[in-house]
């Protein structure tokens, strides 16, 4: 039976290699090898970004002694990595599938699904922990003379860190689904409730990290021993440098963290599941509604939808929250800030804080799951007086209304604090406006490109579908540009306006592209959709 | 009302509606029977410009659904067998927002929402999130919302579905009532009982080909419409 299920959430992982998300067929050959081909390249640019952040630590770490050291800052990169990627989808995953009655209709202990399920969860983490631990553990092999036991442990410590990872997400989960069964907005619930985990998370992460660098100076200076009240990190260390009994260790912690979890919530997830508290019925009191326009209950229905659907929230729009606080905090630490680039030309702050708050917007991706979002509804856009471009331009609109409004808080309160000149300032502010729109364009082509309208749980197309994860790429590679272009215009002696003014032309000629591209091909692609 | 002319539709190269002609003038209540993967579901997308169709033409009052999809949208209303509402929204939030995309004006709407929402016995759950409807509930709701605009012609799949017998008694009470005004209907069935009271023309599909279509009376001559049906199955007689 476990089996079966196991089958069964496998084939849920990795549908879109096999079976087109768009038509719901199976894919050809040549179909799987070119999607895989595509999965495979992007996977490889994410560890090498990795890799080119572990090979300086490991040049400079592994040659004095300190691999251990090397690794605990490794596999704390690789956990924070792996917990941030399945916290936000760990409530949606282990609670709100669509064959929730399906599977409990059938003669499966409700265990059964719990543990199936945390396999899902176990299994994205793993992925994603794997992005960060593979490029450690080859930069390791590349600094060391001998890194034959780092590669044997290599494996057992990315599944003992994974478990780690999937308990946390779990936990999550959990905590979000007890408040859920007793709120009226369920929605904010959730996604308060993540970011209140995530704050924990990272305020622990902190201390950690503090603990790390205390732990490495006394290494360093007591040439690689280090205190006894650290020796739990340096025993995370030794394991993946491949001390057995370390490892043994290592293993036998998330081995014992992972069963105490099954078996303390294996039992209730049942009642938590099935359980719907009684709610008190909202009265209707019927008033008269003000006629609107289609645009705008069109906006209206899509802010809805954002709201009701905190997996999609939390992962494509997170940056709305992000922008603002960053602001207010660049205004707060200006004087750090203006130390902080007391280095750079001062011509080349505009562009700086112009990459770095594209770099930040770039993680709102709210367009390249939209289209998937609609699933079964598809056919109510496609039924109602309304044209497939109206429909695309509002979704384009809504990423536009939750990020360029922050956006241009960030980048203001950035050049109030370093005192960039307002000319050069709202030429950042212009940029940025193209950059946010190309980025929801690029997105919502992506999501028209790559569909997936037969999804069992939201995760499939917010976390791991391929338009996600390339709109997000794609953003973060856009950024790079947007950083970079001036930047070497400003080498060449062009002057910074000049120089600020190409990457807004470059970026614009991107803009009306794509706007052409999902006026025609685009509309008629979503039209085509069932 | 609507104007079907050599409709054809392939799904890869399989045809799933071959050559249909029909015709639904003003105030006809038109039932559409057939088995299961006839083509029924694909006939009635098409006409509401969901599917696209490979060759033939489809006119909803005169205009072209190929030439000018929105204008016959905004003169249909569609209904399917599996109503997926957005249940992230409430019932009166769902049909303010069908109100607003066919440009009802507040007055109408609310007066059409309280006779329909009150007809359908409705009303009391319209501030409920439409993920907390039952099957019957989304069905009344997307009944609702297809009446809403005053359209003149409904096209529906398989209505009665899901509805306990008080709706589903309403629901031909309304069907009626929308006739008499002018409006037409097509929808499809399996309930042959229900086609044969309450509708005066059927057409009868058989493996993408329309077997028989006409008045009530004249396509059940002396039998009843499930003697015919059946014999025209066993048969395989095209039109």
């Amino acid at each position: 039976m476990i089996r079966a299920l196991l089958k069964k959430q496998l084939l849920e992982l990795c549908a879109a290699f096999v079976r087109s998300s768009k038509t719901g067929k199976r894919r050809s050959r040549v179909g799987t090898f070119g999607y895989t081909l595509l999965f495979t390249v992007l996977m490889l640019l994410v560890m090498l970004s990795f890799g080119s952040m572990a090979l300086p630590l490991a040049v400079t770490l592994v040659p004095q002694g300190l691999a251990w050291l090397y690794f605990v800052l490794m596999e704390l990169s690789a956990l924070t990595v792996s917990v941030l990627a399945s916290a936000f989808t760990s409530y949606g995953h282990l609670f709100r599938c669509r064959d929730n009655q399906q599977l409990l209709a059938l003669p499966i202990p409700p265990g059964a699904i719990f543990a199936v399920r945390c396999g899902g969860v176990y299994l994205t983490g793993l992925i994603y922990l794997l992005l960060a631990w593979v490029p450690s553990v080859v930069c390791y092999a590349l600094a060391a003379p001998c890194p034959g036991g780092a590669l044997l442990a290599a494996l057992p410590v990315a599944l003992a860190l994974a478990g780690v990872s999937m308990v946390l997400a779990v936990l999550l989960g959990w905590a979000v689904a007890l408040l859920n069964r007793r709120a009226r907005h369920k929605s904010l619930v959730t996604v308060v409730g993540t970011l209140l985990f995530l704050a924990v998370y990272y305020a622990v992460f902190q201390w950690v990290g503090n603990a790390v660098d205390a732990l490495a100076l006394d290494a360093v200076q007591a040439g690689a021993s280090a205190s006894r009240a650290a020796a739990p990190l340096r025993l995370l260390g030794l394991a993946a440098v491949g001390n057995v009994p370390a490892l043994l260790l290592l293993l036998a912690a998330a081995a014992a963290c992972m069963a105490l979890c099954g078996k303390a919530l294996a039992k209730p997830y049942l009642r938590l599941l099935t359980l719907e508290p009684g709610r008190t019925k909202a009265e209707y009191r019927a008033k008269t509604q003000k006629k609107q326009p289609p645009r705008r209950a069109l906006l209206r229905r899509e802010l809805l939808h954002l709201g009701a659907c905190p997996m999609w929230l939390l992962n494509c729009a997170l940056s709305s929250l992000l922008l603002p606080v960053l602001g207010a905090a660049a205004l707060w630490k200006a004087a750090d800030l203006r130390a902080f680039t007391v280095a750079y030309l001062p011509e080349s702050l505009p562009m700086l804080v112009c990459g770095m708050v594209c770099t930040i917007a770039a993680m709102n991706f709210i367009t390249a799951p939209s289209v998937s979002l609609e699933g079964s509804t598809l056919w109510l856009l496609q039924s109602l007086p309304v044209a497939p471009q109206q429909v695309l331009r509002v979704k384009v609109e809504l990423q536009l209304l939750l990020t360029l409004p922050g956006a241009w808080f960030c980048a203001g309160c950035a050049m109030a604090a370093l005192r960039i000149p307002a000319g050069q300032g709202l030429l950042v502010l212009v940029v940025l406006a193209a950059f946010v729109w190309l980025t929801a364009q690029m997105g919502l082509a992506l999501g028209l490109c790559l569909p997936n309208l037969h999804w069992v749980s939201e995760a499939a197309v917010v976390k791991r579908s391929a338009a996600s994860m390339l709109a997000m790429f794609g953003g973060w590679l856009l950024a790079g540009g947007v950083l970079f272009l001036p930047l070497t215009l400003l080498d060449y002696a062009v002057p910074p306006l000049a120089a600020q003014g190409c990457c807004l032309a470059v970026l614009l000629g991107l803009d009306l592209l794509l706007h052409r591209w999902l006026c025609t091909r685009g509309a008629a692609r979503f039209a085509a959709l069932h | 009302m609507l104007k079907i002319e050599h409709l054809t539709k392939t799904y890869g190269g399989k045809p799933a509606v071959q050559d249909l002609c029909l015709h639904i003038r003003p105030g006809e209540l038109c039932a559409f029977i057939g088995h299961n993967g006839a083509g029924k579901t694909t006939t009635l997308k098409c006409c509401c410009g969901i599917q696209q169709f490979d060759a033939g033409e489809i006119y909803v009052d005169g205009i072209s659904v190929r030439d000018d999809p929105l204008e016959c949208k905004r003169r249909l209303a569609y209904l399917p067998d599996d109503p997926q509402l957005y249940d992230y929204m409430t019932g009166i939030q769902y049909l303010d927002f069908i109100a607003d995309i066919f440009g009802v004006s507040a007055a109408q709407r609310a007066q059409r929402i309280r006779q329909y929402g009150d007809a359908f016995g409705l009303t009391p759950d319209l501030a409920q999130s439409i993920g907390a409807y039952s099957h019957g509930m989304k069905q009344k709701l997307a009944i609702i919302a297809a009446l809403l605009h005053e359209p003149k012609l409904i096209l529906m799949d398989e209505p009665f579905v899901g509805l306990d017998p008080l709706a589903s008694h309403q629901l031909k009470t309304q069907m009626k009532a929308f006739c008499a005004q002018g409006g037409a209907i097509f929808f499809s069935t399996h309930v042959l009982e229900v086609a044969e009271k309450l509708c005066d023309r059927v057409a009868i599909l058989r493996k993408g080909q329309l077997v028989r279509e006409g008045s009530m009376e004249q396509v059940r001559g002396d039998d009843t419409l499930e003697e015919v049906f059946l014999e025209l199955e066993d048969t395989g007689e095209a039109l």
